[in-house]
């Protein structure tokens, strides 16, 4: 080869425009830190469109226990189309009168939500959706193949696979089987069974050639336990994560299963230490987190180390939140729930009781000031507030995790499914973001009342095909 | 005038046009290979390709790559053309897939060339306007650059790094979900 010539300077712009702008958006990112005349055919043709990608936070998607569809708790639009997104419009295809149906997202990954559809009419058919809300696309997913051994007593939980920045085109549903409370019949044969196994096969739906496929993933590392012990394993909310070609799947026991989709192997991170019951896994600024509170207010957040074997979680913050909250004097979370619609930055979009009253959801009319976020703290909020026994207590509120922000080091939590927080892992600064309990709620029986699951949401504005 | 014109037109469908290189190495082509290319379709309309096409910015070893390509997409061409005015039986469609099968073969083969040859060739298509050889060029570039970093773009195709460092750090910043 003639290493005399600068190649890329041979062709005129608008030819490598041409040729860069089949790219998938992060390599033509890469692409611009090429060299000048790469830069300027990437921004003078306006080939990389950066704002259609899911890079800012628009809410949380949250399952309540007893309500039919999944809430929206809409951090406030900035842009017109992102309220288009907010006020709803997800549940849009739910098909008016349907009211006795069920929907419920499943899972979120990069814009995409997986919904789960139980239509009253039909029988309780159960089918699977995955749907853009900000594009408004939507694709059916045909139902999974099923398990087969019935002496397994396991079921299915979908995570989807998504990253437009890498194939905008293309989407994976994976099917990962966890374990019921097993039958009368035992088959002790498989209960000693090593979980998961050396050579695991998963069910794969792929987007492009639409049809459900086994893949077998095969294990770097020791296996988390045996079936009998996932049995035993059980938590409510469990989910996955996508990033860079790796599918994060929290499972039973709070193992968490790294599948690596470009090389078919998987490693089992065993859970970040003894006697945690509840945890949150999720992605933010430096990578794979996962959170855990301990003793009710004492929240606990690791970052996974990914380059030692077997990996591992890395404590990175301890904090106990009752001296926050207490300096804040955000520590009584029991409200008047009819008077809060107006109040906290946040917008509960409170979609069931619209449905149910078959009203519009307006979340515009309720946003009245701009929201920032308060990460600088002042040298007074970092101070630790001394909270003695007494106080805690008499403390009787409670905390589930709704996930993290995707790209900053904040947490956000609801306190006694009424007040939404956002709590600031850096700088320990907690923000009040409103009222995120359902109107009509109050009619479940107290221990009925919990939240089951919840997503971040991060809009996506590329089209599926 | 108009009788005698589509009279022209017949005759010279089944004309021969010369193409010379930018080094005078002349080639004789049909008409149908030729009109693969938007630029050449225009002077034969214009009537301009009396006594040869000149194409200086084309060498020889480049212009027999392209005539390559564009006689085996011509002939595809008019095989498609035969095809869909026929009744497509199930024969044909079979006919149909193989060939595209070959043609496709054909492209991946036409691809193997070294870098600099691809980059001739993509000048080449984008100045004789040639569509589909743009796009088969245009699409090995961005396969070759799929997935790799900036480093290795830069020593594939031998280029030098002329963003400052504030430059790169800038680019950075604004795109940090591409480098995480």
């Amino acid at each position: 080869m003639d290493h005399q010539i600068n190649l890329s300077s041979v062709l005129p712009d608008d030819v490598l425009a041409d040729a860069l702008g089949r790219l998938a958006p992060r390599d033509l990112a890469v692409s611009r830190s090429v060299c000048k005349a790469w830069r300027d055919a990437v921004d003078g043709y306006g080939i990389l469109r950066t704002e259609l990608l899911p890079l800012s936070l628009a809410g949380f998607l949250i399952n309540y226990n007893w309500r039919s569809v999944t809430e929206f708790f809409a951090r406030p639009p900035k842009t017109r189309a992102l309220s288009a997104v907010v006020s709803g419009e997800h549940h849009d295809f739910l098909a008016e009168g349907d009211i006795g149906s069920w929907e419920t997202v499943l899972d979120h990954c990069n814009g995409l939500l997986l919904i789960k559809y139980y239509g009253e009419d039909d029988g309780n058919r159960r089918t699977l959706e995955v749907f853009n809300p900000a594009t408004r696309c939507w694709d059916p997913v045909p139902p999974c193949p099923p398990l087969g051994d019935e002496m397994m007593c396991a079921f299915t939980d979908e995570h989807l696979a998504y990253d437009p920045a890498v194939s905008p085109h293309h989407y994976q549903v994976f099917s990962i089987p966890s374990f019921g409370h097993r039958g009368k019949v035992v088959d002790p044969d498989i209960e000693k069974m090593e979980w998961p196994p050396a050579t695991y096969v998963l069910h794969v739906f792929s987007s492009v050639t639409r049809r459900w496929e086994e893949r077998s993933f095969v294990r770097e590392g020791g296996a988390a336990g045996s079936v009998a012990d996932m049995r035993r394993g059980w938590s409510s909310e469990r989910n996955a994560v996508y990033r860079q070609g790796e599918l994060f799947v929290h499972c039973q026991t709070n193992f968490v299963m790294r599948l690596s989709l470009s090389n078919d192997k998987y490693h089992v991170i065993k859970p970040p230490a003894a006697g945690v019951t509840t945890m949150y896994l999720g992605k933010s600024e430096k990578g794979i987190y996962c959170a855990s509170f301990v003793a009710r207010c004492k929240l606990r957040v690791w970052i996974l180390n990914e380059s030692c074997f077997p990996m591992e979680w890395v404590l990175k913050y301890d904090h106990d939140l009752l001296g926050v909250l207490t300096k804040k004097k955000l520590c009584s979370p029991y409200r008047n729930h009819d008077e809060q619609q107006v109040r906290g930055p946040w917008t509960f979009l409170d979609i069931n009781y619209s449905y149910s009253k078959n009203t519009d959801v307006n979340p515009k009319a309720l946003v009245k000031e701009e929201f920032a976020w308060t990460s600088d703290a002042s040298d007074d909020e970092a101070t630790e507030c001394v909270v003695d026994s007494e106080d805690r207590s008499f403390y009787s509120g409670y905390f589930d995790i709704l996930g993290f922000h995707p790209y900053k080091e904040i947490i956000f939590l609801s306190q006694t499914i009424s007040m939404g927080l956002a709590y600031h892992l850096n700088s320990s600064t907690i923000q009040d973001l409103g009222n995120l309990y359902p109107k009509d709620y109050d009619q479940e029986l107290p221990n009925e009342r919990f939240i089951q699951s919840s997503f971040p949401y991060t809009p996506c504005w590329i089209e599926l095909i | 005038m108009a009788s005698a014109g589509s009279g022209d037109e017949k005759a010279a469908a089944a004309a021969m046009i010369t193409l010379i290189s930018s080094d005078n190495e002349k080639f004789e082509v049909t008409e149908a290979t030729a009109t693969l290319s938007q630029t050449i379709r225009h002077m034969i309309e214009d009537g301009c390709t009396d006594g040869g096409v000149p194409l200086p910015n084309v060498t020889s070893k480049i212009l027999a790559r392209v005539i390559e390509y564009c006689k085996k997409h011509a002939t595809a061409a008019a095989g498609e053309e035969g095809s869909s005015s026929s009744f497509s039986d199930a024969a044909f469609l079979e006919v149909d897939r193989a060939f595209l099968e070959e043609l496709e073969e054909f492209d991946d083969a036409f691809l193997e060339v070294d870098r600099a040859t691809l980059f001739d060739l993509i000048l080449a298509a984008n100045y004789l306007d040639i569509k589909g050889l743009l796009n088969l060029t245009c699409q090995k570039v961005a396969d070759s650059v799929k997935g790799k970093t900036p480093e290795q773009i830069r020593e594939m195709y031998n280029i030098v790094n002329d963003l400052t460092p504030e430059e790169e750090a800038e680019i950075r910043r604004e795109t940090q979900w591409a480098f995480e």
